[in-house]
């Protein structure tokens, strides 16, 4: 296990470094635009190389790289070039802030998928058509118009929840809870739609094999069968999926987060790309590798838990 | 029994997992200071003595640096104008007015200008305001990389003589430079603190507002009065809040759901925000959009140095249908580079480019232009709602538009990157100074560094014009001889909606400037 958890930190490492170096090579070309937009059009060419030689903009490509690795090793990532904000904690903390919509989206999807999926595959009939449907339904609205909808319906002609804006948990979390409502139901739309219909799937199939006749003819209760046996091992492909599903909807937040006015990770990624804010593009970029190496480790022990005999460690 | 043990114990372990990961969450996304509870409404809460008013803004964008030396012009201004005081202060009509400064001379020469400061302004560290301060703050701007340096570059040194008094030596008479005094040039930080990165994010000034530090950058800046101010009475509201809002739709949203006071709005969003009680007060000539001539010395583009070739280019748009259609009647026609409201708008050049494909298509032929010619024009968010007509119109009289797109960071540098003759562009007004600086002279960063004879003697007479009749004939002449000469092609004078709520008032018909002193409590 020990040896499993170090190759996979050194498989992070490794596409850190590769991912930000192509990132940071890309953006070469542009430094001196990126001071010039900076600065303001009114700037001096004067100006912009002062600027250009105060970012250290000037110096030899793997020089600058290998200066913001060796800070990024101990922790300190630069600052933003347009606002001065150190990139380290502003990522965290906007990161934090899309995590927990987008876990709790996750969470709800969960939920109600194997509800639904389960239901429909050993039910079927009209709740298996009405899985399909939610599902079909799902696959087709995209998140922005629902989210659009949600806040015309339930903000702007109930009232009932903000419009926008986010609330810390730790502030209030009664209005933490209001303001996350309709940001997540947004994202869960398309969370349930997949999931719901692979955990249908492979659930009728399970529920066809031999073991699940045996286990029948075995007197063993059909809820037994279908909650510690059949569903388990239904579990794997569906694990597979919610990581996926994860790295989907944290994509999708970007435009969830525009809609309802959260200060969140995809927000802040897509405003330092449009003005090549350099810093922070490679601290986004960074803690993006990281984050998904991490699920998929996540999902790789969740799978082996649940299946020894997929166990990787 | 083994099966059920392992299974049960996985199920527990993914749930304490998923339980832990979720707290870990929500307390990363607490990390940061916090925002304070917001009011729903414009809040008066009234005891015998005080009225307490709290007024929500919307702003769009994260503000840059509150560093003086890269302070923004965009609403962000809302925020650092009322952290900081400045030399002088431009009111809602445009006029400048003492602030800090309560009076200034002159020299004969124009050269030296000597300010008397007030003595009771107070940072919010508690130091009096002293003229080193501001002597220090100009310099450090000056010297430093950033956006206010080039509203300072007629400034060749600040001097304080005593602690009241502070003398600004020029390198030429700039006749912007009250203006940008009152702007980000004009911005009095302690001087102990230039210099300090924790500026750019937490200013400290002597300004009627203090920045809470329930704060949070990117997505809320509350600002809380001091009502210790020594011009506190012109400042309804005692606490602000201003929300960053990334999209237009959203802040339409939150207008709509009560939960903002007042903001910008697109013009497309209009009806909504009116059908929900939220009074529409409509902003004229914020900015000019049109084409303009980046090169107009013809080393890329060699038609555009011939005027017959620029005025044929005047003649081929329909400008009071672009209005109608593209901006949705949000503007205004306009073939000169100037406010419509400002003493620079010459009455005189309406009618000069009247829509006139015939005529414009007899100009390029008499040019030598009778096949036309093709251009490449940089293609961005900017000139994307527009594309379509300057293609049509433009390939009207023969002139082949090829659109590169360009990335949004490299908007700016592409007026300087020598690949375009021409750039569809909006610019901000100003005062009438600023904005001859930024589009006509040499300069200017839509000038392209064309300059002849004529237009330095008539830069010349505006400079020199020490009053306000005279200035605004001097600029009109500079308007009527850059229409004549077709220096650019400006297509029209853009509006906006400011929308608030009952019992918000916002002063400024037009909106050259941002100022919490404009919101008024009715």
């Amino acid at each position: 296990m020990l040896l499993y958890i170090l190759r996979r930190l050194l498989l992070a490492v490794v596409l850190a470094i590769l991912v930000t170096l192509i990132t940071f090579l890309l953006l070469s070309p542009s430094f001196d635009s990126i001071v010039r937009s900076s600065l303001g059009t009114g700037a001096s060419a004067e100006a912009v190389a002062q600027r250009v030689d105060d970012l250290g903009l000037n110096r030899p490509l793997m020089v600058q790289y290998l200066s913001w690795l060796v800070g990024a090793v101990t922790g300190d990532f630069g600052v933003s070039i347009f606002t001065n904000e150190p990139v380290g904690p502003a990522v965290i903390q906007r990161l934090g802030i899309t995590l927990s919509i987008v876990f709790s989206a996750l969470l709800i999807s969960v939920i109600i998928s194997v509800t639904l999926g389960v239901l429909a595959a050993t039910r079927g009939g009209a709740i298996d058509r009405f899985a399909q449907s939610v599902s079909l339904t799902g696959l087709l609205v995209p998140s922005l118009l629902v989210a659009v909808f949600l806040v015309f319906v339930f903000a702007i002609t109930l009232g009932w929840l903000p419009a926008g804006g986010y609330k810390s948990f730790f502030d209030d979390p009664g209005a933490w809870a209001a303001s996350v409502t309709l940001p997540v139901i947004a994202l869960a739309v398309t969370g349930i739609a997949n999931m719901s219909n692979q955990v249908r799937g492979t659930m009728i199939d399970e529920l066809r094999k031999d073991y699940v006749r045996t286990l029948r003819s075995r007197g063993i209760s059909s809820r037994s069968i279908v909650y510690k046996h059949a569903l388990r091992n239904a579990g794997g492909p569906a694990l597979t999926v919610l990581g996926f599903e994860f790295l989907g909807m944290l994509g999708a937040a970007l435009f969830i987060e525009r809609v309802f006015a959260l200060p969140g990770y995809g927000t802040f990624a897509f405003n330092a790309s449009l003005r090549g804010d350099l810093p922070v593009i490679l601290g986004i970029t960074l803690f993006a590798v990281f984050l998904t190496v991490i699920v998929n480790f996540v999902i790789d022990i969740a799978n082996g838990i649940l299946n020894p005999k997929a166990r990787l460690y | 029994m083994k099966v059920k043990t392992s299974h049960t114990s996985a199920l527990k372990r993914i749930t304490a997992l998923t339980a832990a990961s979720l707290a870990s969450l929500l307390a990363l996304s607490g990390c940061a200071t916090t925002p304070a509870e917001e009011a729903a409404v414009v809040g008066e809460e009234t005891s015998q003595e005080v009225v307490v008013r709290t007024l929500n803004l919307a702003i769009a964008g994260t503000p840059p640096s509150f560093d003086p030396a890269g302070l923004d012009l965009g609403e962000s201004t809302l925020i650092w104008a009322s952290v900081y005081d400045t030399l002088t202060y431009v009111d809602e009509t445009n006029t400048v007015q003492p602030n800090i400064a309560r009076e200034w001379s002159f020299s004969a020469d124009g050269l030296t200008v000597t300010f008397l400061l007030r003595d009771d302004a107070v940072f919010s560290t508690g130091e009096t305001l002293t003229a080193a301060d501001a002597a220090a703050t100009i310099e450090y701007s000056k010297a430093t990389a950033g956006t206010t340096q080039a509203l300072l570059s007629a400034v060749d040194s600040a001097e304080a003589v005593d602690d009241t008094t502070l003398v600004l030596t020029l390198n030429r008479p700039d006749a912007s430079l009250l203006v940008n005094l009152g702007q980000s040039a004009g911005v009095i930080a302690p001087a102990a603190l230039l210099g300090d990165p924790s500026l750019a994010l937490s200013p400290v000034g002597s300004g009627p507002y203090i920045l809470s530090a329930e704060s949070v950058t990117g997505a809320n800046y509350i600002l809380e009065r001091r009502d210790d101010h020594w011009n506190v009475e012109f400042y309804d509201y005692n606490t602000v809040t201003l929300r960053v809002f990334e999209d237009a739709q959203a802040i339409s949203n939150a207008l709509q759901a009560g939960e903002i006071d007042s903001a910008l709005i697109d013009a497309s969003a209009a009806e909504a925000v009116a059908a929900a009680g939220v009074n529409l007060q409509r902003i004229e000539s914020i900015a000019v959009g049109g084409i303009f001539f980046i090169d107009k010395q013809g080393a890329i583009v060699p038609a555009l140095a011939d005027v017959r070739v620029r005025q044929a280019i005047n003649l081929a748009f329909d400008r009071n249908l672009i209005v109608e259609k593209t901006l949705l009647g949000f503007g205004i026609p306009s073939v000169q580079l100037f406010n419509p409201s400002s003493t620079a708008f010459n009455s005189g050049l309406l009618g000069t480019y009247d829509y006139d494909t015939a005529a414009a298509i007899a100009l390029m032929a008499e040019a030598g232009y009778a096949d036309g010619f093709a251009v490449k024009m940089p293609s961005s968010f900017l000139s994307a709602p527009h594309e379509p007509v300057i293609t049509t119109s433009l390939g009207a009289i023969g002139i082949a538009v090829e659109w590169v797109p360009i990335p949004p960071q490299e908007i700016a540098s592409s007026l300087f990157s020598g690949q375009y003759g021409l750039v569809f562009f909006f610019n901000g007004y100003s005062v009438p100074p600023r904005d001859a600086d930024a589009m006509l002279s040499p300069s200017g960063f839509l000038a392209g560094g064309y300059s002849d004879d004529q237009l330095a003697a008539l830069f010349a007479t505006a400079n020199g014009a020490t009053d306000a009749a005279s200035q605004g004939a001097a600029y009109q002449a500079i308007s009527a001889y850059a229409v004549e000469q077709a220096l650019h092609a400006p297509l029209f004078a853009i509006a906006v909606n400011r929308a608030n709520k009952a019992g918000v008032g916002w002063l400024p018909q037009s909106a050259s400037t941002q100022n919490l002193r404009f919101f008024v409590a009715e």
